[in-house]
Order: structure tokens, then C-alpha cells, then sequence
């Protein structure tokens, strides 16, 4: 359903872009840009967090803790994001 | 125009379907749930960087938090490995075990809030925790 209103504000967005519309379409055009960015992070966000929620139910049916396997991997993650992050400059 | 206020409702909206924190029972799960989450908006927030359309004043407060909050937890990490360790009986007296329980907690509770920041940021909300 996401990718769906995705695609449609990214198609409301395009027709915003004709320069027929002056300025008032390149503002539009950002908002819709921003909306449709907003949905497709908001949605990986959630189905990362879904998969984490199921780690976690499967840890607990099991009655065990976290192995330092798992948490090594998320903080191999962790490294690669932050250095992405803090390599940013204006 | 306000990112922050553009933002806030949609990914509200989108990023709130499933709460490791429900589902996990012991500290050792629950600190990886809050580990796991923070990742995850960390990972976020590093795809938005790279985005033309996100201000930079948002990217400069996502910057300072995880600044922050990279740090905590890592700490967070290594009072769960040595909590681990002490719980599975590979170090320590049972002095040891109490302090590494006590030690998680606290170290627990003052990531809690440090990464929250991050996660308010990266959903579109104040980005003032960040000062």
C-alpha cells in the first residue's frame, strides 16, 4: 500500500514540475517530493521493525538471550550508518 | 517550509506497526531491542542524509544525536556483554553479578532517552534534543 501512495504522489509530483506552474508548482513539487519520502522511509522503518519484533518474539518462545553473533551483527550496522552520517558536510 | 512538521505524521503513521519493547521480557532483550531500534533509525537517518530534498539544519541535528548516541550505545553493548558473562558464569562472584545487573540497568536508562532524540529527529519531530 505504501509503494502505492508512493508512486502517486511522485506522479502528482512530476505534473507539479511543468514549468507552466512557476513557482507555485516547484513548491508543490517539494512538499510532494517530501510526502513521498516521508512514506517510503516511514515504511522501511516499519518493516525493519517488524522483523525485529519477530526476532525478539523467537527469543522469548525460545527462552533464550540475544547471542553475541546477533549482536555483533547490529553493530556492524551501526558502524557502516554512523559513518555515513558523520561523513556528511554542508 | 518545516520539515519537522511535514514529516511527523506521516512517519508516525508508518513507523509504529510493531514495539520490540512489548515483546521483550528480560534486560539482556530489552537492551537489544532499544540496540536493534536505535540501528534501524540510525540506518534511516543515514539514507536521509544522502536526500537532497532534507534541510540541512535536519541533517546537522540527526548529526549532533547520533554523535551522541552512537556512543551510549555502544556503552549500552558492553554492559550487556559483561552482564553476559558474569550471568553464564564465565568471570566474576556473585558481588560481581549484582554490580553487572545494576550496571545494565543504569546504563539502560541513560541510553534510553539519547537515542529517543535520534529516533524524534528521524521521525520529522522537535530536533531541539539535539542541542
Amino acid at each position: 500500500m505504501f509503494e502505492l501512495i508512493s508512486l502517486f504522489l511522485r506522479s502528482l509530483s512530476i505534473i507539479a514540475s511543468d514549468p507552466a506552474l512557476g513557482s507555485r508548482g516547484s513548491t508543490i513539487k517539494s512538499v510532494l517530493d517530501l510526502a513521498a519520502l516521508a512514506v517510503e522511509r516511514g515504511a522501511a522503518g516499519r518493516d525493519q521493525l517488524a522483523a525485529l519484533h519477530e526476532q525478539l518474539k523467537h527469543m522469548v518462545d525460545e527462552g533464550r538471550e540475544p547471542t553475541p553473533e546477533e549482536w555483533d551483527a547490529l553493530k556492524a550496522r551501526s558502524d557502516a550508518a554512523h559513518r555515513t552520517i558523520q561523513e556528511w558536510k554542508e | 517550509m518545516k520539515l519537522s512538521k511535514f514529516l511527523l505524521p506521516l512517519l508516525l503513521l508508518t513507523g509504529c506497526a510493531s514495539n520490540p519493547f512489548n515483546t521483550a521480557k528480560t534486560v539482556e532483550q530489552k537492551s537489544y531491542a532499544l540496540y536493534g531500534t536505535f540501528v534501524i533509525v540510525e540506518e534511516q537517518a543515514a539514507v536521509l542524509m544522502g536526500y537532497a530534498d532534507v534541510p540541512a539544519s535536519v541533517k546537522r541535528a540527526m548529526q549532533r544525536a547520533d554523535a551522541r548516541a552512537k556512543p551510549a550505545a555502544d556503552e549500552l553493548k558492553k554492559a550487556v556483554d559483561a552482564y553476559s558473562r558474569v550471568r553464564i558464569g564465565l568471570e566474576g562472584s556473585p558481588d560481581d553479578a549484582r554490580y553487572a545487573a545494576e550496571n545494565l540497568s543504569r546504563v539502560y536508562m541513560e541510553t534510553r532517552p539519547i537515542i529517543v532524540c535520534l529516533i524524534t529527529i528521524v521521525r520529522g519531530g522537535d530536533t531541539s534534543c539535539s542541542n
